[in-house]
């Protein structure tokens, strides 16, 4: 019985361990998780684009490597309230890195935007922009 | 049977044991997790501080010559600065942003150059949005050249809005930056569009925009620019101003008109009397105060300062030898002069050269390259400023080009290229004879610029006196170079030979500048064979010493000898050698060697149309009934300052006027005088009394570099009667009634009145109550003059006047005044000569039946007999 109690009492303390660790990991990864929206233009139809765009340049700026999951662009101007959500597979970036999405849009000129930016963490970055 | 309990309870020791154990190992990882977790939030927070504390601003934003951009990033903050990227967006282009990895590190307080990091062409005249981003991710956006995503709030105004013609006005742009963001502003530079409304090429910009541009507008900022906009053509001819700033949104302007006018003037026919108005209309005064030359009335003999039109045959003021003092009548009643704009004009011209050498002699004889064919002389003719020299002027050979502007000082000047020259004769038929033979001491100075296609060229002839090619005649020149010594070229070079070319005295100058404005002169002793040479470029600093040369010949000779046809030259030499240069003044004595304080005197004048050749000290005061200051905290000075006017260039206006126009013509030409203003602004109410007194003073400066200041006053012959060819103050409007008046008339003449109706109704004068009084100053007796007239419509007992409408002006003429009073008086019913104090009596109805009735009490008014 005594063995019995001893392996019962090391394996739940060897669990208690590995779950502290991941509530750790988790937890400090998302708040050391940090973006910067460096830069935001618009751009009318041009090149390969056929319509008004919005290219959107982040920086990650905190100390880990962050995946962008999705950008979500919605006007609040008014009563337009169009919102697009732009999903990638392939936003990761390094530390000290900087990446630039390049995305359709409908804007037109003085239109103020909201732009939220997913990471694979769960974290949320927001930014707004009036159209010049 | 053999007890086990002993070993039971070592085997529950030892389980104990490792449960404690067990238990004590997770207590001890949990800790350790603890802490980890303690010290990444540690290590995080204090990242978001070192966030927080970042800091850094683009100090300067500067375009180089090549038009790379460069500037200044300084850390400002406590801790290290990485610069990561520099984002560059041309405004008007699109779809392309512009990305430049800078990385680059800077420690608190240090600064880093931008060219240093990037190499970016940038055009002056396009905008660009531009943003540096830093390793922790500080961000400072700012513009150059444009504020291209938000309206500024501009201003814009033109002061004064009503000016005659030729007058200039003042248009005062500003820029506030007001952007939401606190984004920083570089390279702000104003966009002035005029549009003539009415009239063609109403506005012509003398000056401005002042400055050119604010190199950097932080937030809240105000950036002011000023033009200076001369107004030419008919009454009422408007121009429009829209002000923006270059690469800003197109909608985003500011808008402001200036026209031209005459001023309403308060009286005719020799009667001077306030501007006023029904007892229901408001005050329409243009707060006008000519200088005049009389003393009547003043306390202390200072110069009559009032509305009164210019009378009399006039004075020039000569502000070197006397400070002159002028003074209002005592205010009749307490006086509000509003805040604004106070503007004092004069009509004045200038000597040619500074105080501290007119003094002693100005030149024998000037030339400033500034008119083609001046006076309507034909050839190109150039003449001589000083009035010494009244034919045998330069002429030309070839065609050399006036060019308008860009001269040492931006005037105008003539370019030869090569072949042409200009050329006066120095001969027995001149009158240059008349200023004696190069035979003593002399001055010879030229503002000139060499053209570098002279760089291989062994001599460039400027300004010379003989010709090379008369067969053995001496010459006296200015060059670059000699021409028979190779060993001279591209030198600066002052010579003159005597005794048939034999005898050579020489200063050997440094090498010339090409393509720079410079100043030469050159003194000479030629009795002595001495000579001097002083050089400096403009704007480069004064010339400090000579390049001296004494011939130690024995056999001296006292002459220049260099008699024949064209035997001054400039841009030649007489044998073939043409320079290319551009010349843009030329002066000469004949008759003394300037010193190196005077040298550097002339030097140091800006003759340039914009400049600020005369210094002139402006005091405005308050005073009591005495004319003395009121002390400083009734507000007693209310500006003191050093003010400077331009040049005054007398060939200027020759070739237009078709006539010589310089320093010898009488002072009561209204063709010698120039016109400028000075401005400046009052923020504040200036309140005076009832009996104080407005006073002004000009002086000299004690400025002998100078130019001596001469301006014209209170001349009622040819045009100086006009509001715009006078000199006065005119200053913000004056409440409730306009500046108080020296009132002179003849006894024996009809007196003119002006009121003007400013509504809402029109109105009626009717002749009961109309009256003009004058009563001594001690009251015991008086004088009236009756109505006469109204708008030139008779008013008596059976007629009223004629319908005055909202806005419209009534000049009302009233009999001279008398005792009884009639229409037309005796002599002896007539008032006598002397000082009595006036007042208006104005009564009437409307046209809604109301009637009115106003007493307008003028001041101290000075009767005269004019036989």
């Amino acid at each position: 019985m005594g063995v019995m109690l001893l392996g019962w009492s090391q394996t739940s303390i060897l669990e208690q361990k590995q779950e502290m660790d991941e509530v750790f990991n988790t937890r400090m990864n998302k708040i050391n998780e940090d973006l910067l929206y460096e830069n935001i233009w618009f751009a009318s139809p041009a090149g390969i684009m056929t319509d008004n765009h919005v290219n959107v340049t982040v920086s990650n700026i905190g100390i880990l490597g962050l995946n962008v999951t999705q950008i979500q662009i919605t006007n609040v101007t008014g009563t337009n309230n169009t919102e697009l959500n732009y999903p990638f597979t392939d936003g990761g970036i390094v530390t000290s890195q900087s990446m630039s999405f390049n995305v359709t849009y409908p804007w037109d000129s003085a239109d103020e935007l909201d732009f939220i930016i997913f990471t694979d963490r769960g974290n949320q970055f927001t930014s707004q922009e009036i159209v010049p | 049977m053999r007890s086990h309990r002993g070993l039971s309870a070592v085997v529950g020791t030892v389980f104990l044991v490792a449960v404690v154990l067990g238990a004590l190992s997770y207590v001890s990882y949990s800790l350790d997790v603890m802490g980890n977790f303690s010290e990444s939030l540690i290590a995080e927070e204090s990242r978001q501080k070192d966030k927080q504390t970042e800091a850094f601003e683009v100090s300067t934003i500067d375009v180089t010559t090549a038009n790379k951009l460069d500037g200044i990033v300084k850390n400002t903050g406590e801790i290290p600065v990485e610069l990561k990227t520099l984002y560059i967006d041309e405004q008007g282009v699109n779809d392309v942003v512009q990305k430049f990895t800078l990385n680059e590190a800077i420690a608190p307080g240090n600064t880093v150059n931008l060219i240093d990091l990037v190499d970016f062409d940038i055009d002056p005249t396009k905008g660009y949005n531009m943003k540096v981003v830093s390793g922790r991710g500080e961000v400072n956006a700012f513009f150059v050249n444009s504020p291209s995503t938000e309206n500024l709030q501009m201003y814009i105004s033109a002061i004064p809005e009503y000016v005659p013609t030729s007058f200039t006005t003042t248009v005062l742009y500003s820029v506030v930056n007001n952007m939401s963001n606190g984004n920083v502003l570089y390279n702000v530079t104003p966009d002035l569009t005029m549009t003539d409304e009415i009239g063609t090429s109403v506005g012509n910009i003398r000056n401005g925009p002042t400055p050119n541009s604010y190199p950097t507008l932080n937030p809240g900022d105000i950036a002011t620019f000023e033009y200076s906009v001369q107004l030419s053509g008919e009454v009422d001819d408007m121009v429009s101003f829209n002000a923006t700033v270059l690469n800003g949104i197109p909608s985003n302007w500011a808008y402001t008109e200036a026209s031209i006018q005459e001023v309403e003037e308060a009286t005719q026919a020799g009667t001077s009397i306030e501007s006023v108005g029904l007892a229901s209309e408001e005050n329409n005064s243009i707060g006008i105060l000519y200088f005049h030359d009389q003393t009547v009335l003043t306390p202390n003999g200072e110069y009559q300062m009032d509305a009164g039109d210019p009378s009399g045959s006039g004075s020039t003021g000569d502000v070197v030898t006397t400070t002159y003092e002028f003074i209002t009548a005592n205010m009749t009643a307490e006086t509000d002069v509003i805040p604004g704009y106070w503007n004092a004009s004069f009509a004045y011209y200038t000597h040619l050269v500074p105080k501290s050498v007119s003094d002693i002699s100005g030149p024998s004889f000037a030339f400033s390259m500034q008119c083609e064919d001046c006076a309507s002389t034909a050839n190109n003719q150039i003449y001589d400023l000083t009035g010494n020299i009244t034919s045998h002027d330069f002429v030309e050979s070839g065609d050399p080009d006036l060019i308008s502007s860009g001269g040492p000082h931006d005037q105008a000047y003539y370019e030869y290229d090569g072949d042409e020259y200009h050329y006066a004769e120095w001969d027995t038929n001149s009158q240059y004879l008349d200023e004696a033979w190069l035979d003593g001491e002399t001055t010879t100075m030229i503002w000139v610029r060499v053209d570098s296609a002279e760089n291989n060229d062994s001599y460039v002839p400027i300004i010379r006196w003989g010709d090379e090619d008369d067969g053995g005649d001496d010459e006296y020149e200015i060059a670059i170079g000699e021409r028979d010594d190779s060993g001279d070229e591209g030198k600066v070079m002052f010579r003159y030979t005597a005794k048939d070319e034999n005898d050579e005295t020489e200063c050997e100058g440094p090498l010339i500048t090409y393509d720079k404005w410079i100043f030469i002169a050159g003194t000479a002793d030629i009795p002595d064979e001495e000579c001097h040479l002083y050089v400096a470029e403009i704007d480069d600093g004064e010339p400090s010493a000579s390049y001296v040369d004494v011939n130690n010949a024995n056999d001296k000779d006292d002459t220049v000898d260099i008699d024949d046809t064209q035997d001054i030259r400039i841009a030649a030499d007489g044998r073939g050698d043409r320079s290319i240069v551009d010349v843009a003044m030329f002066m000469h004595w004949n008759d003394r060697m300037l010193s190196l304080s005077e040298i550097q005197d002339i030097y140091n004048v800006d003759y340039g149309p914009t400049g600020d050749a005369v210094s002139v000290d402006l005091l405005l005061e308050k005073t009591d009934d005495d004319g003395d200051t009121l002390p400083p905290g009734q507000g007693g000075t209310m500006f003191s300052q050093t003010i400077t006017f331009p040049y005054a260039d007398l060939s200027e206006d020759a070739e237009a006027e078709n006539k010589r126009i310089d320093l010898s013509l009488p002072n009561d030409d209204y063709d010698k005088y120039s016109f400028a203003n000075y401005t400046y602004y009052t923020s504040a109410n200036q309140t005076f009394n009832e009996g104080e007194r407005f006073k002004l003073s000009l002086s000299w400066a004690s400025d002998d570099s100078s130019l001596p200041f001469y301006f014209r006053i209170d001349d009622s012959d040819s045009q100086f009667t006009q509001w715009k060819d006078s000199s006065y103050i005119q200053t913000p409007p004056v409440y409730p009634d306009d500046w108080p008046t020296f009132t002179s008339f003849d006894r024996t003449e009809d007196v003119i009145y002006r009121a003007q109706n400013s509504g809402p109704d029109g109105a009626y004068f009717t002749y009961a109550g109309t009256r003009l009084l004058v009563t001594t100053v001690d009251g015991t007796e008086s004088w009236a003059g009756v109505v006469k007239e109204v708008n030139g419509v008779t008013v008596s007992t059976t007629q009223d006047s004629e319908y005055i409408p909202d806005q419209g002006m009534a000049e009302i003429t009233f009999s001279p005044v008398s005792d009884p009073p009639q229409t037309n008086p005796s002599d002896g019913e007539i008032v006598p000569v002397g000082q009595y104090n006036a007042a208006v009596f104005l009564s009437g109805y409307d046209d809604e039946g109301e009637v009115f009735s106003r007493t307008i009490n003028i001041g101290t008014v000075n009767i005269y007999d004019n036989p």
